[in-house]
């Protein structure tokens, strides 16, 4: 008898518990799944990459090509014409 | 030089038949979306008139039958169509009437005004978050003039916001509608109960009752209102009926949460 009147007592908060545990559970999981579709729109997949130098220090003008390793000064033939060599 | 920025309409008139088609198009979605037999009456005869046609119409509820008489040679055509499944929207209602006005004033050609009205059904820019930030303020202010307190109000806020987010998603999944409003009351309602269960204010009966407001069918019931006033009686039964049986699915889904929750409103 107590048992029953226990589990009586104790509906509105199980109903409760499962109404609100299902709409977190929801809310997570498309969270979750908006984050994976932002990383994928974004082509890399990845969270945390390693930008090249001339994207981190980029100024209006600059040539935005991606092909030469502007930090390796010394493997660029267009520094070497500079310094007169 | 000034340049004369209004479209020109385009010299071929278009066939009896093409502007039946397109004007039984017209009315499946200015029904569907929620508009009253009267305005759907007036925007006809309004653009059929621009086409030098005589319409003659019967709006039932599921179907439009209507018949197009072409006054320059004398031909006419008859076309039926279903009215479209679609949540209601004023903002494609206000859309389509004003179509209407632009073709009978002769400022879009017949194959322009087809496109604008594929435009306008198709893009619909309302966005669905700010309808349902401001449906659930609406919905708290409810609580508010019932006399509920800043808790129930916040209460009642997140019960309609969550209740309207599951419709949207149902309504999506083309859920039956009479589920869909059993269930968002269900939900509603329990969200509603946090109040009593809690203890947290001092009107969990107001927070309660206000929960469920959003999903009264308050449209079926004034444009059945307003169908049965302009004599359009089999429009205005099957609109009210729909609304009845909608508000019975609330009650149940609000009856089944009270009593989960052991709350009663008086």
């Amino acid at each position: 008898m107590n048992t029953l009147t226990l589990t009586l007592l104790n509906v509105p908060m199980l109903t409760w518990s499962v109404i609100i545990g299902t709409f977190v559970f929801i809310i997570i999981i498309r969270m979750l799944f908006a984050i994976c579709r932002l990383y994928k729109s974004k082509g890399s997949g990845k969270m945390i990459t390693i930008g090249r130098e001339c994207e981190e220090f980029y100024a209006p003008g600059d040539d935005p090509t991606y092909d030469v390793n502007d930090s390796d000064l010394n493997a660029s033939p267009d520094y070497d014409e500079y310094e007169g060599k | 030089m000034k340049v004369n920025e209004t479209k020109a309409p385009s010299e071929a008139a278009p066939s009896v038949g093409d502007v039946a088609s397109f004007l039984s198009e017209y009315a499946s979605w200015l029904l569907g979306c929620g508009a009253t037999c009267i305005r759907l009456e007036k925007n006809m005869n309004r653009m059929a008139a621009a086409y030098d046609c005589d319409l003659a119409m019967s709006i039932l509820p599921r179907h439009i039958h209507l018949t197009l008489f072409d006054r320059r040679n004398c031909e006419s055509a008859t076309s039926v169509v279903t009215t479209k499944r679609t949540p209601i929207s004023f903002n494609i209602n206000t859309r389509l009437s004003r179509l209407s006005w632009r073709v009978a004033d002769h400022k879009e050609s017949f194959d322009d005004a087809r496109r604008l009205m594929e435009r306008i059904v198709s893009n619909d820019p309302q966005n669905r978050w700010v309808m349902m930030l401001l449906a659930s303020l609406a919905n708290a202010s409810f609580c508010r003039l019932f006399g509920g307190d800043p808790i129930a109000m916040a209460i009642v806020f997140a019960a309609t916001f969550a209740g309207l987010w599951l419709k949207g998603v149902m309504m999506r999944h083309k859920f039956d509608a009479r589920l869909v409003w059993f269930v968002c009351a269900f939900v509603s309602s329990v969200l509603g109960a946090t109040d009593s269960l809690f203890s947290l204010g001092t009107t969990p009966d107001v927070a309660l009752g206000t929960s469920v407001l959003y999903l009264v069918p308050g449209i079926p019931l004034l444009n059945s209102f307003s169908d049965m006033l302009y004599r359009h009686y089999i429009c205005a039964f099957s609109r009210f009926t729909d609304a009845m049986i909608l508000t019975c699915c609330l009650s149940a889904g609000l009856g089944m949460g009270m009593m989960l929750m052991n709350a009663s409103m008086f």
